[in-house]
């Protein structure tokens, strides 16, 4: 709608209250596309369609107008996520800078003192994308006939656990109100809700009941469901019921999204189109979202969706943009004018770490250097981390250890950020003849205790293009001062594998779970397993895990961390604030990741805008868990016509 | 002749019971599964995933069944005619297949008409004007065909096409006819980006079969019956056409079976670097991502159609040359 | 008897008394593109053995700071031969991020021939460190064709590919045609049976496509092997599936030529099966085989190529023409740095050589093309 048509709109609606006080006021405006429908009785009018309290989004440059598709490229079924951050379809979400977070569909959030009992409200007149009403029975639902269901879910996700592993009690109070009980302080009970909006083929935590009640044996007969998943040529019911709950597989299925599945992910072209029942409204009280239709084309290949973004089809896209093509990017902004590319650095943390694995058995000779803090220290000292950066990215982001960014309020300080990342060659060999490294073999390369040349083996998994150009930076470096080092290219499955089998000796990855070190995915916890942390120590996750029958006991530094983790789940904001710092204090002073560079914007940094899309914001927080680009509020972007 | 088809035409059920479990043991040989592969896809672009979700997952796939009851389960389904479903798209992989299908043989068609339209002509050239100017000119070009990486080519010509001409050429259509019905515009803008993909999976082709034509054709126009029936006054053209030319083509038929898998799979690299909806990259996905139910449907047609294939090529071998006719 | 006709009679004795091979180099010397091909080819074995003496410096050399440096041009004369090359001063834009050389051509980083450069084992034999051509002063770096992403050179990188993606591509054909000729032999000579064997296990090789059968052997490779091993490994996987097509052309033809009088004539002469295949009728279609060959080996190296470009084959830190191309290949290489595609070119050029010298060959060595 143009903003004349608005105007007009509006006064037109003030004179008829003028002429007909009691006639009903249309407090808000929703896109044209509905008119026709809305006139033909076939869709209820917006008022009726918004809760009573529809959620305000904040625009960050204006009002924007309706209308307009956009145009966004993923690379096939496996690139769910894609969709699933563009919707960022949760009842929390994380703001724009990932420091706070805000209701979404969710009215708001109330806990206890003791944080053990959580109490969410739902907005009062909200409804699913088909018109159903969405209340506390689709949390209800989630939580009795699919989580607790023994076929569907084997086992809880941790976050609804308790601390005996029995589930966390979940009642509804009326029909907008749910309260979480748990046997513990649950002090990122707010956290996990802003993240469970069913990434990663898992299930979110309010899901369509009206809709899945008829794939749920819980109220529809065993036989007839295996009957319905044979037709489809599935092997049981739960992989019917699992395909008919996710959005992507199944445009059927009623969403709370801004838009909403009208082909599925498997299809070559992907298209959601606006949900005329969305909960959002700007301050004007114009229905969201601005935008039609996102449509997402199929490509096999990374190049070729480069070379799409670069000729300037792509209105928003930065995921799968490799940052080595920020500089054709720029010199095509300036010469077509198309598009303006923005850069959103990773949250922080490094975006390239060579993790050691300090419980290496294989050789122990090798593997006591790497345990011992100061030999890793030295090989810190040894890096240039200038010329990874120049040569690797691009000359942006800066020399730091794995620690946040230093806008987070976890953030342990310069000195901690800084720590050992000063190329220092004379100092590193001081030190690695401290440690007795003093004898050399014919080729400059130091003599373990046993008499053979130290070398480590460098994995890499080219799962960023960056990492095997930074492993032989490192390696060349390392050699400098007398360690060979020998690089080694894997794919991930293996690399995987070795990594939980204690066989890596060092890796190349990146850290980014600074912000969120309490969690389950933390890279700093040694109790996760070695799926998601690095080869810090697979042994010191055996000996947790088999309560010290098998494994390597964790060292003093590695205990104090895993005592500030349970200490900040019991806390406030505050402790954890504390806890974080401390934590991140210790980490960098270890080593056992030793970072290089980080704060670039290797991890879907560079970002391709179309000049013609508004309300972008040119800084935003970017990570997995604010759903980036859904932290920046996708519903509010818009084209100008 | 019928007694050694038949005997080939039993064979086939045997041989594909044997094809199925080798294909299956070369899926399963790389470490890892599906779910390896798609949890490293994942923490690729910056996500990741519990260890709880991850066994879920694996049991629900049946992912965690021991190596011989997957195979089994697997030969059942085939069995009784269903293909499975893949792991990836979650959808019946006879699904998947038949979408691609049509495109594919298509594009393979028009790449194989092409090829054997320019090489057959250009190697009789070739070999009965030998050291013209015009051969000089074929065997470079056919030299330059044959090296060059054609799916190096693709990317290359995609960038000069953008760069110097500012056309973006990927896939097969321009996004607004992908999923439009049928009609005449779509054919037409069907054509518009079918030609590129075409020529370069044809290049190579035709390079080989220019240069085996040629020395074989060479080889067949000194023998002294060619020396006789120009003595006899026969023209040249229908000389070298009636009687070298069957011979030359005697060792390319032979081949010919062959082309019946390779329309069917295209050419892997190339249609996944332009972009194209071809069984090619969707075989090379399901192998990369191990989506063995889908890999395994798709080279196990494959196979079918090369036995079947090689029947066809060994009946027109015994057709083309009484010589073998008179063993069988 | 005249001069002329004397001197043709002394020329006719020579040809009825010389060997085969003697009448096959005489007639090859002829084709003048196939002669010019052969010497490329001497000169590309030449760099197969000894890369490092024709490399400027060490492949793996690399420094940040001079990345994506273009072509450089070498300049012969200055003041009377003194090769150099103009030094280079680098900036990063800016805006852009783009790494912009601009050449100072009043600054000259002298070329010596023969000169001593970086240390290195020729022919795995002796150490030396003289080189066909380097910078005068050892501590400056000259690029010919130009630097990669992270500042090595390409000259010195495409020496050692060259070695790697050639000898690859000769042991592979080497093994694919003696695979092919004997099993194709036995199996179109003997029939019955063994060609039915044969001709199945033939089927199964070609049925699975080759790029699976890459893709599983390849990633069934232990990963411990050093990058040498896993070369050796790949050549054997590569020729293990490039024999089974001239297996089949190899049949095709025996099958027609068992009926043949001379067969017939040879077997009535008591000879061996064996030296019948052997002596009587492989050399009737050796043409054909080297014809075919000739293709062969620049198809293996493609083969080497694509292997290495989706990640399976020779892998980097090693270096091959694959490895190269695969490194060239991204939008980044095609916008910023096209002369990163050189190794194409020197794969065409060498494709080319082949199959000129293999087609001289072929013309060379029918007995019937007179």
């Amino acid at each position: 709608m143009t903003r004349l048509a608005m105007t007009i709109a509006l006064l037109a609606c003030a004179l008829l209250n003028f002429a007909q006080p009691a006639a009903a006021q249309s407090k808000y405006h929703e896109a044209p596309a509905f008119d026709d429908q809305v006139k033909a009785g076939k869709l209820p009018p917006v008022d009726q369609r918004l809760p009573e309290q529809p959620l305000v989004v904040p625009v960050v440059e204006k009002v924007g107008e309706y209308g307009g598709v956009w145009r966004r490229a993923f690379l096939g079924p496996a690139d769910a996520n894609n969709y699933v951050r563009v919707v960022y379809d949760g009842l929390f979400r994380f703001t724009p800078d990932g420091a706070e977070i805000e209701p979404k569909l969710a009215l708001g959030a109330k806990s206890s003192e003791d944080y053990k009992v959580w109490t969410i409200l739902l907005r009062k007149g909200a409804r699913w994308s088909d018109g159903a009403p969405f209340t506390a029975d689709d949390i209800l639902f989630w939580y009795k006939d699919v989580i607790q269901n023994k076929d569907l879910t084997p086992s809880l996700p941790t976050w609804i656990r308790n601390t005996d592993g029995s589930a966390a009690k979940v009642e509804k109070l009326d029909d907008y109100t749910v309260r979480f009980t748990y046997d513990r302080p649950a002090t990122l009970f707010l956290q996990e809700m802003a993240n469970q909006d069913g990434p990663d083929l898992s299930y979110a935590m309010f899901l369509p009941a009206h809709y899945l009640k008829q794939f749920n044996p819980d109220y529809t007969p065993k036989d007839q469901l295996d009957h319905m998943a044979q037709a489809s040529s599935f092997r049981s019911w739960t992989e019917l019921f699992a395909q008919k709950a996710t959005p992507t597989s199944n445009p059927e299925r009623p969403t709370m999204a801004a838009w909403m599945p009208v082909s599925r992910v498997s299809d070559p072209v992907f298209t959601i189109r606006r949900n005329p029942y969305y909960i959002g409204v700007d301050k004007d009280g114009n229905q969201l979202p601005y935008i039609d239709e996102v449509r997402f084309t199929y490509f096999a290949d990374q190049q070729a969706l480069n070379l799409q973004a670069i000729a300037g089809n792509f209105d928003m896209q930065a995921r799968h943009i490799q940052m080595t093509n920020y500089p054709v990017l720029k010199e095509q902004e300036k010469s077509t004018g198309k598009y303006h590319v923005l850069i959103w650095p990773t949250f922080g943390g490094s975006d390239a770490v060579v993790a050691f694995n300090t419980t290496y058995q294989a050789d122990p000779a090798i593997g006591k250097l790497m345990a011992t803090k100061d030999f890793r220290i030295a090989l810190s000292y040894a890096i240039n981390r200038d010329e990874i950066k120049e040569s690797v990215f691009l000359g942006l982001g800066e020399a730091r250890q794995a620690v946040p960014a230093p806008s987070h309020p976890y953030f342990p300080g310069k000195e901690w950020a800084q720590k050992y990342t000063e190329f220092d060659r004379d100092k590193a060999n001081k030190m690695l003849d401290a440690l007795g490294l003093t004898k050399r073999d014919p080729q400059g390369i130091r003599l373990m205790d046993n008499g053979k040349p130290a070398t480590i083996e460098i994995s890499v998994v080219p799962a960023f293009g960056a990492w095997p150009d930074v492993a032989q930076l490192i390696a060349q470096d390392w050699q400098a001062v007398g360690i060979r080092a020998v690089v080694q290219i894997r794919e991930r499955a293996l690399h995987q594998k070795m990594r939980e089998s204690n066989e890596l000796m060092t890796e190349i990855w990146n850290e980014d779970t600074t912000a969120f070190p309490f969690t389950g995915g933390s890279k700093l916890d040694p109790r996760n397993s070695p799926l998601q942390t690095l080869t810090l120590g697979p042994l010191y996750y055996r000996w947790l895990n088999s309560g010290g029958k098998e494994g390597v006991e964790p060292t003093e530094p590695l205990k104090r961390i895993m005592a500030l983790i349970d200490t900040a789940r019991r806390e406030g904001r505050d402790g954890q604030i504390k806890a974080a710092q401390e934590l991140f204090q210790i980490w960098a002073d270890n080593v056992f990741e030793i970072g290089t560079v980080g704060l670039t914007p290797m991890v879907q940094g560079v970002v391709v805008v179309n000049s013609k899309m508004h309300n972008v914001p040119t800084t935003l927080g970017n990570d997995w868990p604010l759903r980036t680009p859904g932290n920046a509020r996708t519903e509010q972007f818009f084209f100008a016509k | 002749m019928t007694r050694y088809i038949v005997q080939r035409l039993l064979l086939l059920p045997f041989l594909l019971v044997v094809y199925s479990f080798v294909i299956f043991v070369i899926m399963q040989a790389p470490p890892g599964d599906f779910l390896t592969a798609y949890v490293a896809t994942l923490s690729a672009t910056g996500t990741s995933i519990t260890a709880d979700q991850i066994q879920a997952l694996r049991h629900e796939y049946g992912l965690d069944q021991p190596f011989i009851v997957q195979y089994l389960y697997w030969v059942q389904n085939l069995l009784s005619g269903h293909l499975g479903l893949s792991l990836e798209y979650q959808r019946p992989n006879a699904e998947l297949i038949g979408a691609q299908l049509g495109l594919t043989l298509a594009l393979a068609l028009m790449a194989f008409v092409l090829t054997w339209l320019i090489a057959v002509p250009a190697g009789i050239y070739s070999a009965t004007h030998q050291r013209s100017v015009l051969d000089h000119v074929i065997t470079v070009i056919n030299y330059v065909g044959v090296a060059t990486p054609n799916f190096m080519l693709a990317l290359i010509l995609m960038w000069i096409a953008f760069a110097y001409f500012g056309i973006s050429i990927t896939g097969l259509y321009s996004p607004e006819f992908v999923d439009a019905p049928w009609s005449i515009a779509r054919v037409v803008n069907l054509l518009e980006h079918i030609w590129l993909p075409a020529i370069i999976l044809g290049i190579a082709g035709t390079a080989r079969l220019t240069r085996i034509m040629r020395a074989n054709l060479l080889d067949e126009l000194n023998k002294p019956y060619v020396v006789t029936a120009r003595a006899k006054g026969l023209r040249e053209w229908r000389l070298v056409l009636r009687y070298p030319v069957r011979l030359a083509l005697n060792p390319l038929i032979s081949t010919i079976g062959w082309y019946l898998p390779q329309l069917f799979s295209g050419s892997l690299i190339v249609a996944t670097v332009m972009n194209l909806p071809n069984i090619g990259p969707l075989l090379l996905r399901a192998l990369i991502n191990q989506d063995m139910y889908l890999a395994g449907a798709i080279l196990l047609i494959y196979s079918f159609l090369t036995i079947v294939g090689t029947l066809l090529s060994d009946i027109a071998l015994a057709m083309m040359d009484p010589r073998i006719r008179m063993e069988t | 008897m005249s001069d002329v006709q004397a001197i043709g009679a002394v020329a006719e004795d020579r040809i009825a008394v010389a060997p085969n091979w003697k009448l096959v180099w005489w007639r090859f010397r002829r084709h003048h593109l196939a002669l010019v091909s052969a010497g490329l080819l001497i000169c590309l074995y030449l760099v197969v053995l000894c890369p490092d003496f024709f490399a400027t410096q060490s492949p793996e050399q690399t420094d940040a700071r001079q990345a994506f440096i273009p072509v450089q041009t070498l300049h012969f004369l200055d003041d009377g031969w003194n090769p150099w090359v103009p030094a280079i001063a680098g900036k990063r834009n800016p805006v852009t991020l783009r790494m912009e050389w601009t050449t100072d051509t009043q600054r000259k980083v002298h070329v010596s021939f023969f000169t001593r450069g970086f240390p290195y084992r020729a022919l795995g034999l002796f150490d030396t460190n003289i080189h066909l051509l380097g910078a005068a002063d050892p501590g400056q770096r000259i690029f010919l064709l130009g630097s990669d992403r992270l500042g090595r050179d390409q000259w010195s990188r495409i020496m050692h590919g060259t070695q790697t993606s050639m000898t690859v591509g000769l042991v592979a054909v080497t093994l694919s045609v003696i695979f092919g000729v004997v099993l194709g032999g036995i199996s179109g000579y003997f029939g019955g049976i063994t060609d039915q064997i044969i001709q199945r296990l033939i089927e199964l090789l070609q049925s699975v496509p080759t790029i699976p059968i890459w893709l599983a052997l390849s990633a069934a490779l232990p990963r411990d092997w050093t990058p040498i091993q896993v070369f050796f490994a790949i050549t054997v996987i590569l020729s293990l599936v490039g024999w089974t097509t001239l297996a089949r052309e190899v049949r095709g033809r025996f099958l027609a030529l068992r009926e043949e009088d001379f067969v017939l004539a040879a077997r009535l002469a008591g000879c061996s099966q064996m030296r019948i295949i052997l002596r009587h009728m492989v050399p009737t279609f050796l043409s054909h085989i080297i014809a075919t060959s000739s293709l062969a080996i620049p198809v293996m190296i493609i083969n080497e190529t694509s292997l290495s470009f989706l990640g399976l084959g020779i892998r980097p830190p090693a270096i091959s023409w694959g490895v190269l191309l695969q490194e060239a290949q991204n939008i980044q290489t095609l916008a910023l740095a096209p002369w990163l595609l050189i190794p194409g070119l020197i794969v065409i050029v060498a494709v080319l050589a082949f199959n000129l010298v293999g087609d001289g060959l072929r013309d060379a060595s029918d007995p019937y093309s007179h």
